[in-house]
């Protein structure tokens, strides 16, 4: 009988126990059973998600389903216990890894009740030998904390269980040397710190000692590195006060301050890392204990001076990016970020490029120098990462500080030669761009510019126009006007460099990646700043440089293309790129507001041949362009019905205004009159005809005057009637100029008789839309900026 | 919800109601506020700057907390200052004095940050463009400056440039009353009016004049429409003047040229304007302490609030989340986490040293810049692992050596098992085989 005992459908909820025990006679191992395809188990969690077997809810109230499903789940539990228990270590594994799949699928009635039975169980796992069950328990462990921090009620049971814990995972940081163990004891810890950071309060220093002993050791990938510096940057979370946050970030800037020293030793720059603790620790006041130990007396730093080089830098990129974590992250409390630190260390290795001070005696042999000039460019990286980080989180609160950053920019960008670290330089001055605005665009503009010009010359394109040389002329001479002769040396510099290798090698070749992060400043520069005067006429070579680069990005590299692909660059960055370069190119033709811009037939060419990539985001991207530069060939001059409700002025002074009183002020929903007194309008200019949106509506009437018994008006009237889908609720409208006029020809037509003042500026009958538009634009507005045709350029 | 706050030069403290319900808030207690000299800090507290009598020689500036009518931080500036304005963000205050200087506060420390001499009079008017980077400033002498804040910060500037400000626009012959500022960054257009009976636009990428206005009385406020195609000038003879801008005009018209009409309700001179995009209001206070909420789609008047018998100078129009009343007073919690006020703002600049040791104070309460999701982990790490078993990785194998080891010992004993009972068989045998022998030699011997 019960082999016909057959469900409605997939959805029917009856089938889900009765799949649950399907599942577990088949495929879920037990301690008979022989384990032999792993990959089964995988099957098994994914069947047990997609039907949602574990969730025992359905709409149904039927008690015998929910019994049924209730023991089902109940003896698939007891199945995990068993395995659990069982001592072949991959049984006991499945068991661990279903358990978390349980703690993260069950329903929350279920898991309530039962989730301190589940930790006790794991809970001896993670102190095995087997690393291999350790990882799998620290996931789940990891899992049922996760799903125990969304319940607000138990905070405190949860927090008496995680103390439990705690210990087990500082020990396997301790300890542990394998990168998954690590990565699971790291989660955890994470997770145990934004959801009870009570329990770690009292495990706070050994914690920390932990986790710093691990970024020092050396023997971590630059993943786990990075999870390291994230969870040393959550830390002061779990005590959550002020003082906890400054002291952290006060012992990794001084760490950092001190192994940069170990580095920079010999250089003589030394005096710059005393110049810094003076910033960083107020006059009278103990430095804090060194980073990772809790008093001052044990030297953790013994340790890392025996350490090699690149050591070093591996810890001390770690510590920047964990700095770059502290400042960006929320913090549940307002700390003082010590500004003037952290754009010191900025500076000190920003200006760091390996050179030896040529006045001293150098005090380094040339293998120290080798090897630290192998290393700074991943010192630069983070630096700059740092500094976009500390731009993003302080925003307008930088300005104070704002000239010295531009200043400390303008001169690395100067020097910088490395592909990989100009992206990055691109990257800050974007965001400095982005979170000071105008001001800041204004003073990064040149710079960004002569960078770009550089960045985006097309040396190896066949098919530019632009010929190098004309642009090192062009900007030899601007920097003559405006008498700053640093710069030109620097730029010809790099031109020299590259000329002579552009034709026959791949190393000119500028990578894409750097082209799409220079196009991306130029964008931004281009939408906040693009309407700086150009006086030095940089606006044409950038609308012909960005044309160029637009043109060229059309064109797919070809297989053959060696320079392209020897530079490892996939097809997707390709496209990245072509997009870039149309974004740019549409910023500069809308933020043009001093002149015409004149490659725009050359743009529209561009953008409508965009268009025809059809389902790609370059296409897209076109449609929108060009919607949006619709605006620029035809400037709308639109009439001003909706400020005018009231005749300006009258023609004819026998014309009779009768006042209407009531008057509709809020149109469709709300039926209710306002009066108004006679005095709340102006008294001659009052012709004002209630309408309501539909014309026929039966509340309304509205009151003849002598005009509209004319043929003009009459005409005007015909022309009033608005189409119903504007959500107008104008109640008053007016005959002449106040008509929306939805064809401007036939209502000029109509309204020129009875109105003067616009039949001046409608002499024409029968001019299309566009031309009208222009034609009045110049007529009326010979001085507003949108409309003003100034030739200023280049003058 | 949208609150109108609105503040008197009589002292009648601060009105606050719901633009749209009409119902009043709390109203803060002792407010005298100059013209322009009532602003909401990063929408978190209201701050005002405040009228005193001539003769005393610091000003005050004093903040309300949102929830609590009565003055909440007291601040004592080294003049009386008249305007006040803050940026977007809520991080800076700034305050026109008496004599022409401005100050720039920061505001979650209170320090002064920068003092400059900005006009020769004093400055009655302060603007913060769009996007916060530049500061307009108007003053009595008729003079309105523009100034980039990073220029105003840098300290070397004055070896490359002249003069501190970005551009200075003279075109006014009597004190600047109201300045505002468009939309568009770089290319945004100022609107100043004056005493004169002039407004004025300015360009500010060409730094010039591009329209000049000549009203039939002198505006005292002026209010942007958002789309930029007309100004709203509220005149001293009681009437709120409308002036095109981006549009096209009639060439005559009763008022003057660009002056299309105006909105008319034969009240006392108007003194503030705002303009609320939500519904298209437009809200004007004036001298007889009435504030009026106008729907500029049909110019009627559709709402008055009275604020008191004196004269309203100032209005704010705040966006503000709808506080939860309820929890707020029954939780002890919530209350523990009412955000406090910053600290009073500092009467003097600190010396340089003094600074480098504070740092910048970030606030907690900006946007979550991470995402609290949490994804499981388990399903994750068993694919890993599984993969891992089936690539024999070192763990995988580790895992396998555990488990022949198992295995090993479970067949050990199986082994000893069978051996027992082979043994155990052997013994039986012999035995049997012995003791048959036996019987059979007992039987052959017998025989």
């Amino acid at each position: 009988m019960a082999a016909f005992n057959l469900v409605a459908d997939m959805y029917d909820p009856a089938l889900k126990p009765r799949l649950l025990h399907k599942l577990l006679r088949e495929h879920v191992p037990d301690d008979k059973r022989a384990f032999s395809d792993y990959s089964e188990l995988s099957n098994v969690v994914s069947m047990v998600t997609s039907h949602d077997l574990l969730s025992e809810s359905s709409s149904s109230k039927d008690q015998k389903l929910i019994d049924s499903w209730k023991s089902a789940v109940d003896s698939w539990v007891n199945r995990l216990f068993l395995l659990l228990s069982n001592d072949m270590p991959d049984k006991c594994w499945a068991g661990i890894i279903l358990l978390g799949v349980t703690c993260q699928r069950c329903s929350s009635s279920r898991f309530l009740a039962s989730y301190t039975e589940w930790l006790h169980k794991l809970l001896p796992h993670m102190q095995t030998d087997s690393q291999f069950l350790k990882v799998a328990s620290c996931a789940s462990i990891y899992d049922l904390f996760s799903r125990l921090g969304r319940f607000q009620s138990v905070k405190k049971d949860g927090t008496s269980c995680a103390g439990k814990v705690i210990q087990p995972v500082i020990k396997l940081l301790h300890d542990d040397n394998t990168e998954a163990v690590l990565d699971n004891a790291v989660n955890l810890l994470c997770t145990l710190i934004d959801f009870f950071p009570f329990t770690i309060h009292r495990h706070y220093d050994s914690a920390e000692a932990a986790i710093v002993s691990k970024i020092f050791s050396g023997k971590c990938s630059s993943n786990m590195l990075k999870k390291l510096a994230r969870c040393l940057a959550s830390l002061p979370k779990s005590k959550g006060d002020e003082d906890s946050w400054s002291l952290l970030i006060q012992k990794i800037l001084l760490s950092i301050n001190s192994q940069l020293n170990e580095v920079f030793q010999g250089i003589g720059e030394d005096s710059k890392g005393s110049e810094f603790v003076r910033l960083l620790i107020l006059p009278g006041k103990d430095p804090p204990p060194p980073l990772g130990c809790c008093s001052s007396s044990e030297g953790s730093l013994d340790k890392i001076k025996k350490s090699s080089e690149r050591m070093l830098i591996s810890s001390i990129s770690t510590l920047m990016v964990c700095c770059s974590t502290m400042i960006t992250s929320s913090y549940n409390h307002q700390v003082a970020v010590p500004i003037r630190p952290l754009l010191a260390l900025v500076e000190r290795v920003l200006t760091m490029d390996g050179s030896l001070p040529p006045t001293s005696v150098p005090f380094m042999t040339s293998l120290q120098q080798e090897s630290m000039c192998l290393e700074l460019p991943v010192l630069h990286s983070v630096s700059l990462d740092l500094l976009v980080a500390i731009v993003k989180s302080l925003r307008s609160q930088l300005l104070p500080h704002a000239a010295s950053i531009v200043r400390l920019t303008v001169k690395y960008f100067k020097k910088c030669v490395s592909a990989e670290l100009r992206v990055k330089v691109y990257a800050v001055a974007k965001s400095l761009m982005m979170s000071l605005g105008v001001g800041m665009a204004a003073s990064l503009s040149r710079d960004v510019i002569d960078n770009v010009l550089v960045d985006l010359n097309p040396v190896n394109n066949e098919s530019s126009a632009v010929n190098p040389k004309d642009t090192q002329r062009d900007s030899s001479q601007h920097h003559n006007k405006r008498k700053r002769p640093s710069v030109p040396t620097s730029m010809k510099g790099q031109h020299e460099r590259n000329e002579p290798e552009d034709i026959t090698s791949s190393c000119s070749y500028t990578s894409v990646h750097l082209r799409i992060a220079a196009l991306e400043a130029l964008k931004t520069l281009l939408t906040s700043a693009g309407a700086l005067r150009s006086e030095e006429g940089w606006r044409a070579k950038i609308e012909h440089l960005l044309i160029t680069t637009a043109t060229s990005s059309l064109e797919w590299p070809r297989a053959s293309d060696d320079t392209f692909f020897q530079a490892n660059e996939s097809i997707g960055v390709w496209v990245d790129y072509q997009l870039a370069a149309f974004h740019a190119l549409l910023a500069s033709f809308l933020s043009a507001v001093h002149v015409r811009p004149l490659a725009l037939a050359q743009g529209l060419e561009l953008f409508r041949k965009g268009k025809q990539e059809n389902g790609t985001k370059l296409g897209e991207f076109c449609a929108h362009a060009l919607l949006a530069m619709e605006v620029l060939i035809h400037p709308r001059v639109l009439p001003l019905s909706d400020f005018l409700p009231l005749r300006l002025s009258s023609p004819e002074p026998q014309a009779a205004f009768k006042f209407q009183e009531d008057l509709y002020f809020n149109s469709n929903d709300s039926r209710k009159l306002l009066k108004v007194g006679t005095q709340s309008m102006e008294q001659r200019a009052s012709e004002a005809l209630i309408r309501d949106d539909v014309l026929d509506n039966n509340e309304m009437t509205y009151s003849p005057s002598n005009d509209i018994e004319n043929e003009p008006s009459a005409n005007a009237l015909a022309n009033i009637e608005r189409p119903k889908r504007t959500e107008q609720t104008t109640a008053a409208a007016i005959s002449e100029e106040g008509v929306v006029a939805q064809d401007d020809v036939v209502f000029a037509n109509a309204s020129m008789n009875s109105s003067p003042i616009s039949s001046k500026s409608y002499k024409i009958e029968d001019f299309g839309r566009d031309s009208s538009s222009n034609l009045l634009l110049e007529d009326d507005f010979p001085d507003i900026i949108d409309a003003d045709p100034d030739t200023d350029y280049e003058e | 919800m949208v609150l109108l706050v609105a503040s008197s030069s009589i002292d009648s403290g601060i009105g606050c109601w719901d633009l749209h319900t009409g119902a009043e808030h709390l109203r803060y207690k002792s407010c005298a506020s100059p013209p322009h000299g009532l602003v909401c800090v990063g929408e978190k507290f209201l701050a005002c700057s405040q009228l005193r009598d001539a003769a005393a020689t610091a000003g005050s500036v004093l903040y309300w907390s949102w929830c609590k009518p009565q003055v909440e931080v007291k601040s004592f500036p080294a003049e009386p200052i008249m305007a006040l304005a803050s940026n977007n963000e809520g991080t800076y205050i700034v305050g026109g004095g008496f004599s022409g200087d401005i100050y720039l506060w920061e505001v979650l420390s209170g320090r002064l940050l920068k003092k400059w001499h900005a006009h020769y009079r004093a400055v009655t008017c302060l603007v913060f463009s769009e996007d916060d980077s530049l500061l307009i400033s108007g003053s009595e002498d008729g003079c309105i400056r523009v100034w980039s804040l990073i220029t105003v910060f840098d300290d070397g500037w004055q070896r490359e440039a002249k003069h501190l400000y970005e551009h200075s626009f003279t075109g006014h012959n009597l004190p600047v009353t109201d300045i505002v500022v468009g939309y568009g960054g770089f290319n945004a257009i100022i609107i100043s009016s004056s005493v004169d009976r002039t407004c004025k636009v300015w360009s500010l990428s060409k730094g010039k004049l591009l329209r000049n206005i000549i009203f039939p009385s002198i505006i005292d406020a002026i209010a942007l429409d958002p789309g930029e195609h007309v100004f709203y000038g509220g005149g001293r003879d009681g009437k709120i003047y409308t002036a095109a801008l981006n549009a096209k005009c009639p060439s005559s018209s009763d008022y003057g040229l660009h002056i299309l009409g105006s909105l008319s309700n034969q009240s006392k001179s108007v003194t503030s304007l705002a303009y609320c995009s939500s519904g298209n209001l437009l809200i004007s206070g004036s001298e007889d302490g009435a504030i009026r909420v106008w729907d500029t789609r049909t110019n009627n008047v559709i709402r008055v609030f009275r604020h008191s018998k004196g004269p309203v100078n100032n209005i704010l129009l705040v966006q503000q989340q709808p506080l939860p009343k309820s929890q707020s007073t029954s939780q002890g919690s919530l209350r523990k986490h009412r955000p406090i006020l910053p600290p009073a703002l500092a009467k003097f600049e600190n010396s340089k040293d003094e600074d480098e040791y504070t740092g910048v104070i970030i606030d907690p309460s900006g946007p979550p810049k991470e995402s609290m999701e949490f994804s499981f982990l388990s399903s994750h790490v068993m694919d890993n692992q599984i993969t891992e078993l089936q690539q024999q990785g070192s763990a995988a194998t580790e895992m396998e050596l555990e488990r022949l080891k198992h295995d090993y010992g479970k067949s050990k004993q199986m082994l000893q098992h069978w051996r027992k009972m082979y043994d155990n068989l052997h013994q039986f045998c012999v035995n049997e085989l012995l003791d048959g022998n036996q019987t059979k030699n007992i039987e052959g011997n017998s025989t």
